[in-house]
């Protein structure tokens, strides 16, 4: 026992290493590391020449290139091209630092009052120096302040709706379930992701419909043709394969992870796409029309407004992501039960 | 058909199928280290290798039970797939008659691969 104690690595030089290994690799990088611990030198080098490779595979692994493509053509339509590529290594570090788990209610309630301070902040300051410039003798907004204020439980509200309706949804009945149950489980996500597919495939052409006719040439074609291929994808491919004739335990298993995994990377580029028309639509009339009629308070807003949609995006992505990795997570250490 | 596979992935396919029940990333490390020897081998190499075949079907993986000498951590077991099983084969197959090829080009070499 003594010995076992000597072998561990010192508290802050794990800790550090841990904080440095991507959430979905740690438990087993980091026991490696520990299992092979002579001295807090070797650790400290063993884990600089595996963390690096660690990142790039997870990087790799999380990489969702369409979802990549709109951010960053994103960021580039509104930002400019600069903006659009310190962005990009930022994005691919983001994902593969993504959490293993669902984010914790504390910590997703205080991003969303963070979120809320920041937004009301902005508004405040930029409304303030406004009122100075044109030496206007009413008070900064008070309208805007009570707005600001709204936001928080707002947002919050909206944080908690994600979470409860996360905890609401079973998806296998048993904790130790046998080959035939965990079949039966996969088969029953196979059948509902099906029919979620062609409700979403149908909506996404009859906006894709609605878009060729009613916007501008150039918009439209674009959006248009960005909804029908991903309304293609949903369609013909985008169900859960089915499974392997008379595969055991362990390959249905993997099996399942992976389609949970899929399915998640495909609900995050749809998520983008439903909303890129929204925000590329706020940039022109909010912040590029108002610019251009000289209304700077309506810029403001338009980049709060943007930024405000963007963390209802990324709240719906950690929320659903968190769950499938929770899943992915549970499947890892589930044990079958044998007849 | 199956992909065709890359000569670091054999080896670590290799490894995999060697250790049995008992692959995980301290012992595939230390078996694809003796089967590369003398080239060094990064333990970080391995893990973007296992996570790449895992993604493409060949291997499986999932975790144990903690145990105290990781520091409470869980250890993640490989085990190879039917599509790695048949991958690995084909690899063998194919070193084999590039082996045959080799030694008839260059009339016998000087050892014989192991039955």
């Amino acid at each position: 026992m003594e010995a076992a104690a000597l072998k561990a690595p010192p508290k802050w030089l794990e800790k550090i290493v841990l904080g440095l290994i991507p959430p979905c690799a740690r438990e087993a990088v980091a026991g490696d590391l520990w299992e092979t611990y002579v001295s807090p030198r070797q650790y400290a080098a063993e884990a600089l020449r595996t963390v690096p490779l660690v990142v790039f595979s997870q990087m790799r692994r999380n990489l969702n290139l369409p979802v990549l493509l709109l951010q960053v053509s994103l960021v580039g339509f509104c930002l400019g091209d600069i903006a659009a590529f310190v962005i990009l290594p930022v994005l691919m570090l983001r994902d593969a630092y993504q959490d293993a788990a669902r984010p914790c209610p504390r910590r997703a309630m205080r991003t969303a009052i963070l979120v809320a301070l920041a937004a009301l902040a902005v508004l405040q300051l930029t409304s303030f120096s406004m009122d100075m410039a044109i030496h206007s003798a009413r008070p900064a907004g008070t309208s805007r302040l009570f707005a600001g204020l709204m936001l928080s439980p707002l947002l919050g509200l909206l944080r908690t709706g994600l979470i409860l309706d996360g905890d609401r949804r079973r998806w296998i009945a048993a904790e130790k379930p046998s080959a035939e149950e965990l079949a039966d489980s996969y088969r029953g996500f196979a059948r509902r992701a099906r029919w979620h597919n062609v409700l979403e495939g149908a909506a996404l052409v009859v906006v894709a419909g609605f878009a060729f006719f009613t916007l501008p040439v150039t918009f439209a074609i674009v959006l248009t043709g960005l909804f029908l291929a991903a309304a293609f994808y949903l369609l013909l491919d985008g169900a859960p394969r089915a499974l392997p004739r008379g595969c055991d335990f362990v390959s249905l298993r993997a099996a399942f992870q992976r389609e949970l995994l899929r399915r998640q990377q495909l609900r995050r580029f749809l998520w983008w796409l439903w909303f890129t028309p929204v925000l590329a639509a706020l940039y022109l009339q909010m912040v590029e029309g108002s610019l251009a009629a000289g209304k700077p308070m309506l810029t403001v807003f338009g980049g709060v407004a943007a930024a405000l949609l963007c963390f209802l995006i990324d709240a719906l992505n950690r929320e659903y992501s968190g769950r499938v990795r929770e899943q992915v997570g549970l499947l890892d250490r589930m044990r079958e039960r044998l007849a | 058909m199956v992909d065709s596979l890359g000569q670091f992935e054999q080896i670590v396919l290799t490894a995999i199928s060697a250790l049995g029940d008992n692959a995980y990333g301290v012992t595939i490390h230390a078996k694809v280290e003796d089967l590369s020897k003398p080239k060094k081998v990064t333990r970080g190499a391995v893990y973007a290798t296992l996570d790449r075949m895992e993604d493409k079907g060949l291997i499986a993986s999932w975790l144990s039970e903690p145990t105290p000498e990781r520091g409470g951590r869980s250890r993640r077991h490989y085990r190879l797939e039917k599509s790695g099983q048949q991958a690995l084969r084909e690899s063998a197959k194919a070193a084999r008659t590039l082996y045959e090829a080799i030694a008839q080009s260059l009339g016998g070499l000087a050892w014989k691969p192991p039955r």
